[in-house]
């Protein structure tokens, strides 16, 4: 471990010591933080796991119905019919607040109450396989707004622990065993220049002894 | 002197024999060689087929030259306006039959062209079809034959 | 009155005969179902001459425009061979309506125009999108013109896209019965009311499983319909199985009981629409007694656009990997 380049003084060392304590502290609080994320990001990544084979399975669903109106009709019909969609829909986007991270929500309505107006096609050439596929999907939709919100977040989380984990493993792997080697050499340092301190007076005691007294240690 | 002898309605006996069977001929032959130029175009193979159900309508065009022939045979020089009336009666049922038989099996051969065309090994009774208009033709020719004999 | 001159269509009805045997039947469906893979059903396109030859027939997505070469193919040698072009121009029509459709989505949504213009009308599309963009009308029909029109005007008020397909549809089929009524011929009379009535009750029973009011399905009913509107009126909150009782005695009474029994099985939720398609193809078979005419060369029509709808299906099955059953259940009858 790397011993900081410090003056070994005594007021450095007060100063080093408050520091050990504030690191101490604020690795605690770090790593509490970390374990609490750690739970939330769990339950996120759960409920986004069960979402997304849910949407996965609609989602297989929806592609088969697509299929079968694109069978049923040729592309040019499908792509007439869906060319220009009849229902608005507005998505707002707002942020929530978890562990300090900040997760988008997003919510949606549409602009039109009547159900059946997700579909914006005439009906004398569009097929009924068509009508199902797009039901389908737009009773998807939800799903996939909430799958997108808890995917993110999760995302955003997993980006948050990592940084408070790194930052917990400087604490406590770096900063700490540093500032408590920096004031071990402190420490010894001082202890040694006291002992150096004593030597030297006992040896001027010493000598003042002999001056006065022509006493001679033989 | 009289215009209309015997032997002016004898020939005209003949020329109706002949005229109006060839003409319906004339007609079946040719519906029945639009189609098969028809088919012809999508399918050149069928030539021989088609060719054969095309000249069935043309048969009656030859028993109102035969009838034309005999009546002509028949004319004399100083036959009565009776005579005449007679060779001219001989010459309507193939003229007239001829006509409405020959137009009729034109448009039998002509589906026939068009049976072959779908399946090629319905010729036999695609010509078989055509031949029963033909009985009425050949039925005809022979009163004509009987009448003039 | 157009008088149809028969005797004008006997090479045409010889021509057509000959082709019939060439049409896509049973064995070659089952043969493309029974193909282990899409490049394998192709291959029984190729052999049966579709499209108008050349080598960009490859690779298993080219099929689309296999069929849309096949189906401008059939119009241009029907064309060719009808004498009075009006007949064919009529089924032709579809098609322009079907562009201007495209073109005024287009135009309302504020988009580009998608490469899907149809070039089966009787308009060009590009000539046909000059003409919507100038306003050029002096080649629509009065029919076609006043459809445009309306199309703007409502869009103007309304905003609903929606109205440009409603619209249009009906004037479409407006036009056809006009077209077709003009002829005279009782078989291309049949074929617009029988075209006019199936729509109808196609487009009545899914307004009815999607809950729409009377209001809206009023909106959808195209008139000159052999069912009358009151049939549909009184039907508009009951369920379609009413319905099909209602109309059991007409010749459609049949197929849309069979089919709505169909979609109830859940086995194939388009079986109204394909009974009813049978149904249709069934009363054309009638042509086949025709040796000359007009009828021949309209049930060849017909016949091709069955044909390529079945074609379609296996395709999009194969590709996507759906099983054969599935896909036999939904295709069509066919006319040979």
């Amino acid at each position: 471990m790397a011993r900081m380049n410090v003056n070994p003084t005594r007021m450095v060392l007060t100063g080093l010591k408050k520091r050990l304590r504030t690191a101490r502290r604020g690795h605690k609080l770090l790593k509490d933080k970390r374990d609490e994320l750690m739970k939330r990001f769990l339950e996120v990544v759960r409920e986004n796991k069960t979402l997304r084979e849910e949407a996965e399975e609609k989602l297989q669903l929806v592609h088969s119905r697509f299929v079968m109106a694109r069978a049923e009709m040729n592309t040019e019909l499908l792509e007439e019919a869906l060319m220009f969609p009849k229902q608005k829909v507005e998505l707002s986007a707002s942020t929530k607040n978890i562990m300090s991270v900040d997760v988008p929500v997003l919510e949606f309505h549409t602009e039109s109450d009547d159900a059946g107006d997700i579909y914006p096609y005439g009906f004398a050439n569009t097929s009924s396989e068509l009508d199902v596929a797009i039901a389908t999907l737009s009773e998807l939709t939800p799903t996939l707004l909430k799958l997108a919100e808890l995917e993110k977040s999760a995302q955003l989380m997993a980006d948050e622990i990592e940084k408070t984990r790194r930052r917990v493993n400087a604490l406590e792997y770096v900063l700490i065993p540093n500032l408590e080697e920096t004031i071990k050499y402190i420490v010894m340092k001082l202890d040694e220049n006291e002992r150096g301190n004593l030597t030297r007076l006992m040896k001027v005691k010493d000598m003042m002894l002999e001056q006065a007294h022509h006493y001679e240690y033989k | 002197m009289n215009i209309i002898d015997g032997q002016l309605i004898a020939l005209l006996g003949a020329a109706i024999a002949f005229f109006v069977a060839g003409i319906g001929s004339s007609r079946g032959v040719g519906l029945a060689g639009q189609v098969g130029a028809g088919v012809l175009t999508e399918d050149p193979s069928k030539f021989g087929a088609v060719m054969l159900l095309e000249a069935l309508p043309s048969t009656q065009a030859i028993y109102g030259f035969v009838i034309a022939f005999l009546i002509i045979g028949n004319i004399d020089p100083a036959m009565s306006v009776t005579q005449g009336l007679h060779l001219l009666a001989a010459g309507l049922p193939i003229g007239i039959v001829g006509f409405i038989s020959a137009i009729y099996q034109g448009k039998v051969a002509a589906s026939g062209i068009q049976l072959i065309a779908k399946q090629p090994g319905s010729l036999g009774s695609a010509i078989t079809l055509a031949l029963m208009v033909e009985m009425f033709a050949i039925l005809a020719l022979i009163v004509s034959i009987l009448m003039i004999g | 009155m157009l008088r149809i001159n028969e005797g004008d269509y006997s090479y045409a009805s010889g021509l057509i005969r000959a082709k019939e045997p060439k049409l896509l039947g049973n064995s070659h469906f089952a043969r493309m179902l029974d193909s282990p893979a899409a490049e394998d059903a192709i291959k029984v396109l190729t052999e049966a001459d579709y499209g108008f030859g050349g080598g960009n027939a490859s690779g298993i997505f080219a099929f689309e425009r296999l069929l849309a070469d096949e189906m401008k193919k059939c119009f241009e040698l029907l064309l060719e061979l009808a004498p009075k072009a009006e007949v064919i121009k009529a089924f032709q029509r579809r098609y322009d309506y079907f562009n201007v459709k495209v073109l005024l989505k287009a135009e309302f949504a504020g988009i580009e125009i998608p490469p899907i213009l149809a070039d089966t009308g009787t308009i060009a599309g590009d000539d046909m999108k000059r003409m919507i963009r100038e306003r050029d009308y002096s080649e629509f029909t009065e029919l076609m013109t006043g459809a445009v029109n309306e199309v703007y005007d409502v869009f103007a008020r309304t905003k609903d896209p929606q109205a440009v397909d409603l619209i249009l549809d009906k004037a479409f089929y407006r036009q056809l019965t006009a077209d077709l009524k003009a002829i005279d011929s009782p078989f291309l009379w049949n074929i617009a009311e029988m075209l006019t009535d199936m729509t109808n009750i196609k487009m009545f029973v899914r307004a009815r499983s999607l809950n729409k009011s009377w209001d809206f399905i009023k909106k959808l009913l195209l008139e000159d319909g052999t069912i009358s509107e009151e049939v549909y009126f009184k039907n508009s909150d009951k369920s379609v199985e009413d319905f099909a009782e209602d109309i059991r005695k007409s010749k459609y009474g049949e197929a849309v009981k069979k089919g709505l029994e169909l979609v109830r099985s859940g086995k194939n939720s388009s079986g109204l629409e394909k009974m009813l398609d049978d149904l249709f193809i069934g009363s054309i078979r009638s042509a086949k007694l025709v040796t000359i005419g007009v009828e021949p060369l309209i049930a060849y029509l017909f016949a091709k656009e069955a044909e390529i709808r079945n074609v379609r299906m296996i395709m999009t099955g194969k590709i996507n990997g759906l099983p054969a059953d599935m896909i036999r259940e939904r295709l069509r009858e066919v006319y040979v």
